[in-house]
């Protein structure tokens, strides 16, 4: 899931003829000045982040005046925000709020299918909201099929106690927002709060938009929109993750899903999604926290190992490697070994001074277990150690105490 | 017995000229899986190892009864495939595909239900009643290394660690009567509700693992299903993942599917659910063979 920046998410909206506050994305203070100037004067100057909280962490400011804007643009610029660098600014056109509402579409697992979520209490915060008067939030399974019929967006927006003109333009808009969430495969479209303003008008002054990644071979539109470098879901890519999304590319006959944790010490590639979570989960009860976490799926996979190998082992301050995954049904686990092994040669890996483990189980373990013995010192378990006694041996070798 | 799949349960291959396709028809029909045809755009009038193969799956059901459909098609063509199946009305379709767009399956999910049309997956590693059929993957080229016949049910949200319980089981010599990987995704066509019910009608099978994950309601669905009493035979489970609720929350689970999950989501939460409600909780995964031979005492 990658959620777009917010000018990307307001273009959609407006593009569906939903009413958006008026904004301009500005990477200076000049700039923002310029575009507070062409919004009337006073302005709203937002950090431009793919993350939420922004309000709560100061990085929404309410300017009266041009120099007002170019001033908050200049506090705001350069900084960080969460994880994320600030390298622009929206400013974006006042909004005299009379009323506010919550509205969102995503796919709930349990009527497995879309669903609209509606609450007459917007602007607050959704978990708090959800948590304190659950009875506030209403949902409705949509067909995945078809429009969001306008006499369902009504009865939605009546039970929500809406009525008069209010209720037909928050229809009007809650069929179009449907609209922008089936059009462009997204995930989420959340508009919090949409708002009735002074004049009666029903308008989105922000909205996030995260879209569904698996369906990126049908919108070639979304290269210029996602930055691959951009986000992990919660903070910008670290050099090592940038350089596994470059190794990831050089082969499309595979994909390596890869993330690293400042505080771990034990490099860890175990694959496999169910295996990657029972062994995270038993390293945390072990005391420690994994390094990085590592999946591949099948493919062309021994130059990919290879080079991955090599680039994990080349983070500071490792104390150890895991490496392995869940017995394997029926593609040869040999030729994902060979890449490793080739790597833990080439940069001389002792694997009795840097403790080296290997949980490999399934098609081609003899080969596997040949190949590791060419390294020495790498310990060698198969399907009869569990997973959580393969994490529990690396532990046990490459811990030393608690982190 | 078992549940879905046995013997006799006559299999329709969607995609059946692809490499991977081949390769695990050629396993599935050693391991006495009984493919009856197979399709393939374009292809029609082809036949692979002796099979033949069909342009469409009104084609093949013309001239063959077929309990079961197993798509070989990828992730992008997998909405295609498996619209064409539910509309032929067979009545179990296996989606193996991972990758399926949300607003895909959510179609298909749909279309499925108003049929009455059965589906697992997508992103399902497949099946097998151990001893009498496979689909998919599982199991590979040797099944027998990994599955044995017997009284236990497995039901995984996860393929991958299915199968290392089908494995330590069979070391132990606790053989088993049906695996499903129902795949774990947002949105799939079979959960556990869906399933624990097929295992408390198999006389065959005495006790039930779950492997649970992170997210989505359905192991709290499970717990209830046995606090009802609706479920009776023993049941393990183990879910995993309580490691991602002490990560940033963006890793893991978006804003509103937080929402949505009204509290439910949390393997802390779905642990506790399903032991008061009477099942044996593994904290482990290593735990898991010692409590289900508990349950066969």
């Amino acid at each position: 899931m990658t959620r777009l920046l917010e000018h990307h998410s307001l273009d959609l909206l407006a593009r569906a003829g939903v009413a958006v506050a008026p904004y301009r994305a500005v990477a200076s203070p000049e700039a923002a000045a310029q575009a507070a100037a062409a919004l009337g004067g006073g302005a709203v100057v937002k950090a431009l982040v793919p993350a939420g909280g922004r309000g709560k962490a100061g990085a929404v400011a309410l300017c009266q005046d041009p120099a007002e804007a170019a001033e908050a643009a200049r506090r705001l610029l350069g900084t960080r925000l969460g994880h994320f660098p600030v390298r622009q600014v929206l400013v974006q056109a006042k909004v005299r709020i009379a009323e506010e509402f919550f509205c969102a579409f995503t796919f709930d697992s349990m009527s497995r299918g879309p669903v609209l979520l509606f609450s007459s209490r917007g602007g607050i915060e959704v978990e708090d909201l959800v948590r304190d008067e659950p009875e506030a939030m209403l949902t409705r399974p949509l067909d995945p099929d078809a429009e969001l019929p306008a006499h369902v967006a009504r009865e939605v927006g009546h039970a929500a106690g809406l009525q008069g003109e209010t209720l037909l333009a928050v229809a009007d808009a809650l069929c179009r927002l449907y609209r922008v969430f089936r059009e462009n495969d997204a995930f989420l479209v959340e508009v919090n709060p949409l708002v009735r303003d002074a004049e009666g008008r029903i308008l989105a002054p922000s909205a996030v938009v995260t879209v569904d990644d698996q369906a990126d071979f049908r919108h070639p539109e979304w290269k210029a929109l996602i930055d691959p470098a951009g986000s992990n879901g919660w903070r910008p890519l670290t050099p090592l993750e940038l350089r596994l999304r470059e190794i990831d590319a050089t082969d499309d006959g595979s994909a390596i899903r890869f993330n690293e944790f400042a505080e771990g010490r034990i490099a860890c590639m175990l694959t496999g999604g169910g295996s990657g979570l029972v062994t995270f989960d038993h390293m945390l009860r072990l005391g420690q926290m994994p390094a990085t976490t590592f999946d591949i799926t099948p493919g062309r996979v021994e130059e990919k190992m290879y080079l991955a190998t090599k680039a994990i082992l080349g983070r500071p301050g490792l104390t150890g490697l895991i490496y392995g995954g869940n017995i394997s049904n029926f593609i040869p686990i040999d030729v994902k070994v060979r890449g490793v092994v080739r790597a833990l040669q080439e940069l001389r890996v002792d694997a009795r001074k840097f403790p080296v483990v290997f949980r490999c189980a399934g098609p081609g373990v003899e080969v596997a277990r040949e190949l590791a013995a060419t390294v020495a010192g790498i310990e060698f378990h198969d399907e009869r150690t569990s997973l959580e006694d393969a994490v529990a041996r690396i532990v046990a070798l490459a811990g030393g105490g608690a982190p | 017995m078992s549940i879905l799949l046995d013997e006799r349960s006559r299999v329709l291959v969607l995609g059946i000229t692809g490499r991977q396709a081949r390769t695990h028809l050629t396993y599935m029909r050693k391991y006495g899986t009984h493919v009856v045809a197979g399709v393939a755009p374009g292809r029609g009038g082809q036949e692979v190892e002796g099979i033949g193969v069909y342009e469409t799956v009104r084609g093949a059901v013309a001239e063959h009864v077929v309990d079961i459909a197993v798509l070989f098609v990828p992730g992008s063509g997998a909405r295609d495939a498996a619209l064409e199946a539910i509309d032929s009305r067979i009545p179990l379709v296996v989606v193996l595909a991972e990758g399926v767009p949300h607003h895909d399956t959510a179609l298909l999910l749909r279309e499925a239900r108003r049929r009455g049309v059965r589906l697992v997956g997508p992103n399902s590693q497949g099946m097998i009643s151990p001893g009498k059929a496979k689909l998919g993957g599982t199991g590979g080229a040797f099944p027998e290394r990994m599955f044995l016949r017997g009284p236990v049910g497995i039901v995984s949200r996860s393929g991958g660690m299915g199968g290392e319980i089908g494995s330590a089981l069979t070391r132990l010599g606790i053989g088993q009567s049906t695996y499903v990987s129902i795949g774990g995704d947002l949105l799939i066509g079979s959960a556990f509700a869906d399933l624990l019910p097929l295992y408390e009608q198999d006389p065959e099978t005495h006790c039930v693992v779950l492997f649970g994950e992170p997210g989505t309601g359905h192991e709290e669905q499970a717990a209830e299903l046995i606090r009802q009493k609706r479920i009776t035979k023993p049941l393990v489970a183990f879910v995993c993942g309580e490691a991602l609720e002490k990560l940033p929350r963006g890793m893991s689970f978006g804003h509103t599917s937080s929402i949505i999950a009204r509290g439910l989501g949390s393997p802390v939460r779905k642990k506790q659910l399903l032991r008061e409600a009477g099942a044996l909780v593994a904290e482990r995964f290593t735990d898991i063979p010692q409590l289900v031979r508990q349950t066969l005492r």
